[in-house]
């Protein structure tokens, strides 16, 4: 008895070290937050081109009709960066800003910064018309918050960049608090991450279940017909038209969100998992017209690819496929040595760095 | 989520990473547990947390709700519709029915890769508004298809239907008197831009066109098209609006 005690308690010791050193010693998915910093950043530079035209009508200077109902908003100071009293051309600069913060996250140009502003900038602006927010809004607000405390510069970004060229230059790396501190909070925000996607899918499948229409297997025909979810209605008709495959890619819908988490679990039912829900996005992206929505719950998906998955792509783009595009383009310049090698660590690739 | 291959050597653990460590991950349960809660049908775990203490700690930041197209997708097409009264050399006249909704989706939704939130904007106003109209009793609602004149008709129109209802104040009347103005206002705008400074009145309704069923998609069938009409309305122009944008927007001609 003692002796299963103790091996119990072994275990459980071993398995709270195991959590430990997995919090606290090193970052995990780094390039899936990366990844997620520059997708949120193009969401945001897209809405903002995408709402460019009707800026006013829905924000701005002409949106003073929904003051009566703005009331109801639950959002306060100090998310009132937008008002409708601003002349037009203030609400256009301050639209616009938003898309600079947007651009700046893209490119991961004082990325913690770049997302905190990008956040307050979008909350303030969605807050503003009660009648026209959708998931999108909240997907990105909570999921890009956890985001804030995640290191998202460490790939892929102007950051980083400086980063290595500081390092090329030879001085050491400004750090203001102990590695450790960054890690758990990193960590931590991934797991927050996770844990909320888990959340949205298992919540979206679950309270489809007792649906008659996703029962029957017929659901996704209905959203399909409604004006306000067609851009492209023939092909809406042509997708709706086949009754085999609409009933295949509403149960789809459901099996995939109810269980997704679970096919995490190993690796050949992780990528059934990541292809299906990337293939149930795109299709609500493009079908429904709601890519955005799309993309910001893609961003946060791309955390369950590992980064060993991520350094090999960048292998291969910096060592094959730009190489290649650079001969398939002809050779009116000469041709660089690859410009990124497995590892982002290889600094002083700049030429002017080099030399220090 | 591997770690990626950096130089990790083994230092013996700070004791204040361990506390941090601890730290993040009782504010992770806590928060995940609340959020669990929260997308949850009421239970005994909210109760036991407090209806009120979750509701303070999940709203605004927090705030989701992920049952979308549940527990069966929406499946009806809303219009929103405003027509006017244009009185002209002495002569009265009414328009034909002009959709918001209608525009919206051709001229906003359709063809775009990336729609605006113009694919929300009047179609959830429609809704609400629509829903705001139902939720108060039949033989009350029927004062809102009353005309109403003069500048002070949204406290008319509150103080009837409270009337009716034998009750000093009621939040069903206020929240729809507050879709009713809001409506209104926008419904104004856009016939002004439309039709010209000469509107004397406005009149706005909400049909809800049911989606044909799946299995009668290719019979002929005509759908059951339910409605709000409310009355007649003086023009209820919004202070202080940027006029040349529903010009451009609603202008006959203009197609934008």
């Amino acid at each position: 008895m003692t002796a299963l005690i103790s091996t119990a308690w072994r275990w459980v010791v071993d398995r709270v070290r195991d959590g430990e050193h997995w919090l606290i010693d090193s970052q995990h998915a780094r390039y899936g937050a990366s990844v997620a910093r520059i997708v949120y950043g193009l969401v945001v530079v897209l809405f903002v081109i995408a709402n460019f035209a009707r800026r006013q009508y829905l924000w701005g200077a002409a949106s003073g009709w929904d003051r009566p109902i703005q009331p109801f908003s639950v959002w306060g100071f100090p998310f009132t960066f937008y008002s409708a009293s601003d002349p037009a051309w203030l609400f256009t600069v301050k639209f616009l800003l938003l898309g600079v913060v947007g651009i700046a996250l893209l490119v991961g140009w004082h990325t913690r910064i770049a997302a905190i502003l990008t956040l307050y900038l979008y909350i303030s602006l969605v807050s503003t018309n009660p009648v026209a927010t959708d998931q999108t809004d909240n997907a990105l607000r909570i999921i890009l918050f956890y985001f804030v405390f995640a290191d998202m510069s460490a790939h892929w970004s102007l950051d980083a960049r400086r980063r290595r060229r500081r390092a090329a230059k030879g001085l050491r790396p400004l750090r203001v608090v102990p590695e450790w501190f960054s890690n758990i909070l990193h960590n931590g925000a991934i797991i927050a991450v996770a844990l909320q996607i888990f959340i949205i899918y298992v919540v979206a499948g679950l309270s489809k279940v007792k649906g008659s229409q996703w029962q029957d297997g017929t659901a996704v025909y209905y959203p399909l017909h409604l004006q306000s979810l067609t851009p492209w209605p023939w092909l809406s008709d042509l997708a709706s038209s086949n009754s085999i495959l609409v009933n295949v890619v509403t149960y789809f819908a459901v099996f995939i969100q109810l269980f997704f988490p679970f096919l995490l679990l190993a690796r050949w039912t992780r990528v059934i998992a990541l292809v299906g829900i990337v293939g149930m996005h795109v299709g609500i992206g493009i079908l429904m017209g709601l890519p955005l929505f799309s993309m910001a719950m893609m961003a946060a998906d791309g955390i369950f690819i590992r980064d060993a998955t991520y350094a090999r792509i960048e292998r291969y783009v910096g060592t094959r496929a730009i190489p290649w595009l650079r001969r398939a383009w002809g050779r009116r310049r000469p041709t660089r040595p690859p410009e990124r090698g497995a590892e982002p660590v290889d600094a002083g690739h700049e030429p002017a760095n080099a030399a220090t | 989520m591997q770690a990626e291959a950096r130089t990790v050597e083994r230092r013996p653990t700070p004791i204040a990473a361990r506390v941090m460590a601890v730290v993040v991950v009782l504010v992770l349960a806590w928060h995940f547990l609340a959020t669990y809660t929260w997308n949850a049908s009421p239970n005994a775990i909210r109760q036991a947390i407090g209806n009120s203490t979750l509701t303070s700690y999940m709203i605004p930041m927090f705030g989701q709700s992920w049952s979308v197209f549940a527990p069966n997708p929406g499946s009806v097409n809303p219009s929103l519709d405003v027509r006017a009264i244009v009185e002209r050399d002495g002569k009265s006249q009414t328009t034909d029915w002009y959709s918001l909704t209608d525009r919206s989706a051709r001229n906003d939704v359709q063809l775009h890769p990336i729609p605006s939130r113009m694919y929300l904007n009047d179609f959830i106003l429609a809704n609400r508004y629509y829903a705001s109209a139902l939720a108060i009793p039949t033989d009350v609602r029927n004062e809102a298809g009353k005309t109403y004149g003069g500048p002070v008709w949204p406290s008319l129109l509150q103080r009837n239907m409270l009337t009716e209802l034998k009750v000093d104040s009621s939040p069903t009347v206020s929240a729809f008197v507050d879709y009713e103005r809001t409506v209104l206002g926008l419904a104004s705008e856009v016939a002004v831009a439309r039709w010209g400074s000469h509107v004397k009145q406005v009149q706005v309704r909400v049909l809800k066109t049911p989606v044909v069923p799946f299995a009668q998609r290719n019979q002929k069938v005509t759908p059951e098209v339910s409605y709000f009409v409310d009355g007649w309305r003086p023009v209820t122009r919004v202070p202080g609006v940027d006029t040349a944008v529903f010009d451009s927007m609603f202008k006959t001609g203009n197609r934008s």
